[in-house]
């Protein structure tokens, strides 16, 4: 079981958390963008924040196999 | 007591005396306040706190406090506060600012400089290295933004890095903006004016000097090579920089003022990053100095024989000028944001103003007897002669010259009608017009409380939000405007805090950033709010609150009807101020200042709580 749970304004599009039974590793970058998409979120990858629940960076290429829980939130906010 | 990443003073400069003189910060002062946002907190509390609520923003004895932080220099980009009593929301205000000045104050052996008092006649300070001079500037005064540039090139016979302001802040517009390299703004709280209320023309800083040792070199290094290579990839960023939000936050969240905020969405497509990209960019990237992510671009337009510069325009520019003002053609909202930037005026301050002026006009509240010349959306010509009336207080530019909130009370005044009547067409709170990120469709970053309870007003880089202990809270923006760091250069929490350890060793955790760091920076800026004064004060229970129009239901776009309420947005509040540890009306509690070591603040809040009859 993977999940991502979501902060802000994200939480209140995606939902607080998104729990996904995959059957294969998978990147998890890929994935969150890939799950974006699919619920419509005008936003890419480099403009979230992407951490363990702790508030650690993931590891670089983290798979879902390395990590269960990530927590996401907007990076750039304002402009 | 060593100090790593900074140098333990700054400079201190009287302008009414022409004293200059050098003021040593104590290791545990910048341990508890950081720098930049905070260390203008402290010291304003220090010194003004006492009589706060008679201290003229705009009068001498306010301080300007031109601060960098241990980061700066360190981490990817270069960034500086302004800040002072703002004469916006006469609270504080941390205006951050890309400029090279930042760079060169901490090669020139401080880490910041204060200016007090003011001049009987027009100057600029110059530093370089310790030499600190208080120069005449009869023959830079009055010039606008780009002939500025030039006319201190020709007297210096080189470039340097400066702050200035332009016509705008000299006659102390409350919407005027401390202007750094033609286009960059601290634009926030009004410190240009304050800049004008002190005859002072500029800052000129040449620093030849090495910055200060850190804590721990080799682990500095290795992060600074991580985080600027995460930096460097963020790609969308690097290309468009904000000026995508045109396209994006107006037509992908609509979230993007339109009209006044009437609407929140566009489909222009003919209005975007793409267009701006294509046809007027003359040059991307562009950065300051040791920015990886170069997000900045300049743009050319000519107009009737006219030609106007402007970078990007970034988004909130390109918005505020464009969007907020029924302004459509790129041409023109360039032409609009390069003209803001020559005036020395806030783009997002003076926008809000014009847009509520139209909008105004366009409802018959004011006429052309009252402005001079006819006020339509989109109206090119009009809208260029009211900013500029704006900038030198002409006609009824010298009402909008106040900002907003205070535009909104004069013009009741002038018909007769009820300030409410007027006060629902601002978009402002406490008396800092709202940045270009609405609320209404939750698809933008800003949450419904974003606004109301923000210790800035409606300045959109320092939001709130929940919960408080995570990037979402306002205690991240006084963090990061602190320490002093480019939020768009910015990482996740964890990184941040190794960065601050490897240059200063101070070992700040994550609780603590939370629990004590970033919330003592907040509570006093929040009590500086809560005294006010002398012309204007915030009852909580009333301005703790968003702009009525937040209230309407989005009229168009794909999340037409959508709106938040006014319940839920006041049980956030509550909930936030619950969170950090303040009361019912956000004044912070004695447990909590004693905690946070402000026991000095506790008298300040016992009789806030009284005048607000508080149990």
């Amino acid at each position: 079981m993977f999940c991502a749970y979501f902060l802000g304004n994200l939480a209140s599009q995606l939902g607080p958390a998104v729990c996904l039974e995959l059957g294969e590793c998978m990147d998890v970058l890929s994935l969150l963008d890939e799950l974006l998409r699919s619920r419509e979120v005008p936003l890419s990858v480099d403009e979230l924040l992407v951490t363990l629940p702790d508030g650690r960076p993931i590891p670089p290429r983290a798979t879902t196999c390395d990590v269960e829980e990530v927590r996401v939130l907007r990076l750039l906010r304002g402009g | 007591m060593q100090v790593y990443g900074l140098w333990g003073k700054v400079l201190d400069v009287d302008l009414s005396t022409g004293r200059v003189s050098e003021e040593r910060i104590h290791p545990i002062t910048y341990r508890t306040f950081l720098g930049g946002r905070g260390l203008a907190t402290y010291v304003l509390w220090r010194e003004l706190g006492r009589k706060w609520r008679s201290v003229d923003p705009l009068g001498p004895e306010n301080i300007l406090a031109i601060l960098t932080g241990p980061l700066t220099g360190y981490y990817p980009g270069i960034k500086l506060v302004v800040s002072g009593k703002s004469p916006q929301s006469c609270g504080v205000v941390g205006s951050a600012i890309s400029s090279h000045v930042a760079y060169s104050i901490k090669a020139a052996g401080y880490d910041g400089i204060l200016i007090r008092g003011a001049s009987r006649d027009s100057v600029y300070v110059y530093v370089r290295d310790d030499l600190v001079e208080i120069r005449d500037a009869s023959r830079l005064w009055g010039l606008r933004g780009l002939e500025f540039v030039k006319s201190l090139r020709r007297e210096l016979g080189r470039d340097a890095p400066s702050l200035y302001i332009g016509p705008a802040g000299e006659n102390l517009v409350r919407t005027a903006a401390v202007m750094a390299r033609w286009f960059h703004a601290a634009g926030y709280g009004g410190y240009g004016a304050v800049m004008g209320s002190k005859k002072l023309k500029a800052v000129v800083v040449e620093g030849s000097g090495p910055l200060p040792p850190v804590a721990r070199r080799e682990e500095f290094l290795k992060l600074r090579y991580e985080v600027m290579d995460r930096v460097a990839a963020r790609a969308t960023f690097r290309m468009w920089g904000t000026t995508s939000g045109l396209w994006r936050v107006g037509y992908e969240t609509s979230s993007e003022p339109v009209r006044n905020w009437v609407e929140e969405w566009h489909s222009r497509e003919d209005f975007n990053h793409v267009v701006i990209e294509r046809k007027y960019w003359i040059k991307n990237p562009w950065a300051d100095w040791g920015c990886p992510l170069a997000c900045m671009k300049v743009s050319r337009a000519v107009i009737d024989g006219a030609t106007y510069y402007t970078d990007g325009p970034d988004y909130e520019m390109g918005a505020y000028l464009g969007s907020n003002l029924g302004v459509f053609e790129v041409d023109k909202a360039i032409a609009l944001s390069a003209l803001a930037d020559d005036l020395g005026l806030c783009g997002i301050q003076t926008g809000n103003a014009v847009g509520f002026a139209v909008e105004l006009y366009e409802r018959g509240v004011i006429t052309r007897d009252d402005v001079g010349y006819d006020l339509r959306w989109g109206d090119f010509n009009g809208l260029r002669k009211l900013v500029e009336d704006v900038a030198y207080r002409r006609g009824f530019g010298n009402v909008l010259a106040e900002g907003t909130y205070r535009a909104a009370i004069e013009v009741a005044r002038m018909k007769g009608l009820p300030p409410e009547e007027v006060l629902k067409y601002a978009v402002q709170v406490k008396g800092v017009g709202v940045g270009a990120h609405g609320i209404r469709s939750r698809r933008d970053y800003p949450q419904p409380v974003a606004y109301a309870a923000s210790v800035q007003g409606g300045d959109h880089t320092s939001v709130a939000g929940l919960p408080v202990n995570s990037e979402e809270s306002e205690v991240w923006s006084a963090f990061l405007d602190s320490a002093v760091v480019c939020s768009f250069t910015s990482v996740e929490e964890d990184t941040m805090l190794k960065f601050l350890d490897a240059v200063t060793g101070w070992g700040i955790t994550r609780e603590e950033l939370y629990g004590t760091v970033g919330l003592r920076i907040l509570s006093l800026q929040r009590i500086l709010l809560l005294l006010g004064g002398p012309d204007v004060r915030w009852d909580p229970r009333v301005h703790d609150d968003n702009p009525p129009r937040f209230y309407e239901p989005l009229p168009s776009g794909p999340y037409a009807g959508s709106t938040v309420s006014r319940d839920e947005v006041l049980k956030s509040v509550a909930e936030y101020y619950k969170q950090l540890g303040w009361d019912e009306y956000g004044v912070p509690t004695e447990e909590t200042l004693k905690k946070l070591g402000l026991y000095d603040a506790v008298e300040t809040v016992r009789a806030l709580r009284r005048e607000l009859g508080a149990s």
